[in-house]
């Protein structure tokens, strides 16, 4: 706690605000001396969250093709309903659902969540043992950024660093 | 405003770690968005970080609640702002969703 801004200030005052021990003299309190902080420093944390969108720009535009790169929500339309996801030729996951057109995102343990189109594209597609719908696909990740700023400011700037000291001029110095 | 319930698909543990036993390691969550009687699902996976899991802030797996897993699922994707933006991805589903509440097949 800061010493006051007016009234009286004791050289006891100083040794407990400065933590002095012992017999003290005036002389023991300029400003840098060890026991007076000419600086103090303040450290700032800034946390910046930034979403990025593809293939963007914002939410309304999806990714879709049939030829490589592969890209595309693809599910089977009778059950188990098996979900394939393609994002640029590669097959990101599968996953079971509970009926067609049940599960809407998926996000990767790589930190996209992958959305699918309300609507597909194609529907019937016969890939032999299956029967599929493909669905547009894009793609959006959350980042957050922990930006951390060092500040150092003087302080006790009416304490002197040598020469004539006076209880005077402590008024509203700090530890 | 959108609700949002979770449900655990799978846990992944570490058996020993840190001289912990069973540390989660990996999760999948099912997701629940609702508004208005109309839903919409997602599908959640999440690598936790568990190189810095002490003594003092385990919990056993058995005494793990959906909450606390779901959290740790949110925070290892970017926190409040990514299920801001995980409800808003959801919203127009749950827009045509709430469109058709009430309506019957014809005839």
């Amino acid at each position: 706690m800061a010493l006051p801004v007016s009234g009286t200030i004791s050289i006891n005052d100083l040794r407990v605000e400065f933590g002095d021990s012992g017999s003290s003299s005036l002389s023991e309190f300029y400003r840098g001396g060890g026991l007076v902080p000419a600086t103090e420093t303040t450290t700032t944390t800034t946390t910046t969250t930034t979403t990025t969108y593809e293939p963007g720009p914002g939410t309304s535009n999806y990714e879709y093709s049939l030829v490589s790169p592969l890209y595309g929500w693809v599910q089977d339309e009778s059950s188990p309903y098996t979900n394939y996801l393609y994002w640029n030729n590669v097959e990101l996951v599968q996953f079971t659902d509970a009926s067609f057109n049940n599960t809407n995102s998926y996000t990767h343990t790589d930190g996209w969540t992958y959305i699918r189109n309300a609507s597909p594209t194609n529907t019937g597609i016969d890939l032999g043992d299956i029967i599929v719908s493909v669905f547009p696909i894009r793609r959006q990740e959350t980042t957050t950024t922990t930006t951390t700023t060092t500040e150092t400011t003087n302080i006790n700037t009416g304490v002197p660093t040598s020469g004539t000291i006076s209880l005077n001029d402590f008024y509203g110095a700090t530890a | 405003m959108i609700d949002v319930t979770y449900e655990i698909i799978a846990l992944y543990v570490y058996p020993q770690k840190n001289n912990l036993t069973n540390v989660v390691g990996k999760v999948q969550l099912r997701t629940v968005f609702s508004r208005n009687g109309a839903s919409s699902e997602g599908r959640l996976e999440a690598i936790l970080d568990t190189d810095n899991v002490s003594a003092e802030s385990f919990i056993d797996v058995d005494n793990l609640d959906i909450d606390t897993v779901a959290g740790w699922v949110i925070e290892s994707h970017g926190g409040e702002d990514f299920l801001t933006n995980l409800k808003n991805a959801h919203d127009q589903t749950l827009q045509d969703k709430e469109r058709e509440i009430g309506m019957v097949k014809y005839p």
